[in-house]
């Protein structure tokens, strides 16, 4: 019996240095692929991982878990693909089962206006290769028979965008399998240790102060989502973020019976079905900017009754738990990635709702990045400067509501 | 609820020799940041707005009487006129809504408060400064709406001269139809906020801010 219990540790514990050659501040999925792929790419050993809490006990652990690549910008349908690219052999690269399922995903069009925008996502969609098309009702009552597509809705279904490799991936392990290979690797991860400052010499980073004592370093990336502009601060990088709270819910277990991932812009919801069989709901960002993590009836009462139209099946599941995560978002709706004003200060921030998806590509650009000295051209577009260059890069139309 | 809560009640306050006290809204600082003039009326700062109302409007109206009523469903069958639930009335320039069977609410002008809170009696608070109050009006009024709320405002399920509450930009807000536009009531706390998110929803459809004159005008007679 006792040969059934786990012996094997995923992660060795170790003493804080005084000295690594890269610090990355907060061990989510971003922080720990990013560190993964300077270990695994560019030899880099003496890196440190910190977090002020435990590993992906911020937004990786209280995302929905959704993957998909159907931008409307081919920056940002290019990056996103890539990083679907990586999901698909993640299980095997890290030796960790994911439980990734692509089972499709389809946004739906309410109006004329919104089919307009998804025409234009799935004609950029094609030029970069992703693979995204517009449906009408007839094959959206096909692809998920429990949609309600009669015009008894407030909104009824115009259409949707439908995007067959969009699908969940079990988020937990994504950052334990990242944890795990990178620990293999020589990187160190250390929970409870907060950043509470970063020194800066000359313009040039030199190391970072923890409730756990002074760390020297030449280079601090910043994977802290909605804790970015505070982090920020103690260098004085100024971002053009807000932080939001973001809502999420899921309803009791039952058997399978949505394999499509759903989601409707007009009415801020979006559902898929866990492997568990728990219905996985959440909503567009609270219009409020705030860092409570308190969730409210407010939003049950908002996302139950839009929710109830679209699939009346769920009029008849009780809801389970809720919680809140921390989002910090652009102007623009695009990622803030890349190198600041400061030498050796790296910034991965702004990711909204959509931070998640792009863990993979995010981890290997950055490492990337830092091990070469060259922006990688893919994150070339989510530069800090196109703020002071007017060069945006609009995703509002593809990443305003969540998934 | 009870009276004991009268002494929050703005319409008791009383000039005296050299000072004349004024009510501002909770939205004063977004009125003047976006270039209203205000006024003084009725013993109120009152935005003004030169903007004529558009495809979709909104106005403070935060300055009107509100009356919360509390009682036993006979008390606020008595008080209603044995309205049915989500029924709204309008008589005599003053709004009285059934909320629930034990909840009614009265709006009003804001110099009629203290004379119904008087003839209403028991279970009545005066929560003129407890709820902001706007008014969204214009022929996309139920689009801006519904880009804010999961409430159904469709004609068919939310006619002329009824009321119901739900979540507003995830504020608690009484609604009620007026006939050509919606008078939302929402704690004062979050009027500022309630305002520019409104404002913020409405944005593609063009909303102006406009001067509560506008929102006070004789509506369509329910």
């Amino acid at each position: 019996m006792l040969g059934l219990l786990r012996k094997h540790k995923y992660f060795r514990p170790h003493d804080l240095k005084s000295s690594y050659d890269v610090v990355i501040i907060g061990a989510g999925a971003h922080g720990l692929a990013t560190a993964y792929y300077l270990a695994k790419r560019h030899g880099l050993k003496r890196i440190a991982v910190l977090d002020k809490s435990y590993m992906g006990a911020g937004a990786s652990g209280r995302n929905t878990t959704i993957i998909r690549s159907n931008y409307l910008t081919a920056e940002g349908s290019r990056f996103y693909q890539e990083s679907v690219k990586i999901y698909e052999s993640l299980s095997q690269d890290l030796d960790f089962n994911m439980l990734f399922s692509q089972h499709g995903h389809l946004t739906l069009a309410h109006s004329d206006r919104s089919l307009n925008t998804m025409m234009e996502r799935a004609e950029v969609n094609r030029l970069v290769g992703v693979d995204s098309r517009v449906v009408y009702p007839d094959e959206v009552k096909e692809l998920c028979p429990q949609l309600d597509t009669s015009d008894h809705p407030t909104f009824p279904i115009l259409g949707a965008l439908y995007h067959p490799p969009g699908g969940v991936i079990r988020h937990d392990a994504v950052v334990w399998g990242y944890g795990k290979e990178a620990d293999k690797l020589g990187v160190e991860i250390h929970q409870y240790t907060e950043v509470t400052g970063i020194n800066v010499e000359n313009g040039r980073v030199t190391g970072v102060e923890t409730n756990r004592g002074t760390i020297a370093c030449g280079t601090v990336i910043s994977c802290v989502a909605g804790w970015s502009t505070l982090t920020c601060d103690m260098v004085g990088v100024p971002l053009p973020l807000t932080t939001h709270i973001l809502q999420a819910c899921v309803t009791e277990p039952v058997k399978p019976l949505l394999d499509k991932i759903i989601v409707s812009g007009t009415l801020h919801i979006y559902i898929s079905q866990s492997d568990r069989g728990e219905f996985v709901m959440g909503s567009e960002i609270e219009p409020y900017s705030g860092y409570s993590p308190t969730s409210t009836f407010r939003f049950i009462e908002d996302l139950a009754m839009h929710m109830i139209e679209l699939l009346p099946m769920l009029g008849h599941a009780k809801i389970l738990r809720q919680w809140t995560g921390l989002c910090d978002v652009s102007p623009d709706y695009s990622p803030i990635m890349g190198l600041t004003e400061v030498d050796g200060f790296i910034i991965d921030a702004g990711w909204g709702t959509y931070g998640f998806k792009a863990s993979p590509i995010v981890g290997r650009t950055i490492a990337d990045l830092v091990g070469t000295g060259t922006t990688p051209d893919l994150i070339h577009p989510f530069r800090l400067a196109r703020f002071y260059e007017d060069e945006l890069v609009s995703e509002r139309g593809a990443a305003a509501v969540s998934h | 609820m009870s009276d004991s809560f009268a002494f929050l009640s703005p319409a008791a306050v009383r000039s005296t020799d050299g000072h004349r006290p004024l009510l501002r809204t909770p939205v004063e600082r977004s009125h003047i940041a976006a270039g209203a003039t205000i006024e003084e009326a009725g013993g109120w700062r009152i935005a003004r707005y030169d903007a004529e109302p558009a495809d979709a409007w909104l106005a403070d109206v935060s300055h009107t009487g509100k009356l919360d009523v509390r009682g036993d469903a006979a008390r606020v069958d008595e008080l209603t006129g044995g309205a049915d639930l989500g029924a709204a009335s309008h008589h005599d320039g003053v709004w009285t809504l059934r909320i629930s069977p034990t909840h009614a609410a009265v709006i009003c002008p804001f110099e009629r408060v203290t004379d119904l809170r008087e003839r209403i009696g028991a279970g009545v608070t005066d929560m003129t400064c407890g709820w902001a109050a706007f008014t969204l009006g214009g022929p996309a009024m139920r689009e801006v709406f519904m880009r804010s709320s999961s409430l159904d405002v469709r004609e068919s399920r939310f006619p002329a001269g009824r009321c119901m509450t739900g979540s507003v930009m995830r504020a608690g807000t009484i609604v009620l139809n007026e006939g050509d536009r919606f008078r939302m009531l929402v704690n004062w706390e979050v009027g500022e906020y309630f305002w520019d998110a409104i404002l913020d929803a409405g944005v593609n459809f063009g909303i102006a801010p406009v001067s509560a004159s506008v929102a006070l005008r004789e509506g369509v007679a329910v």
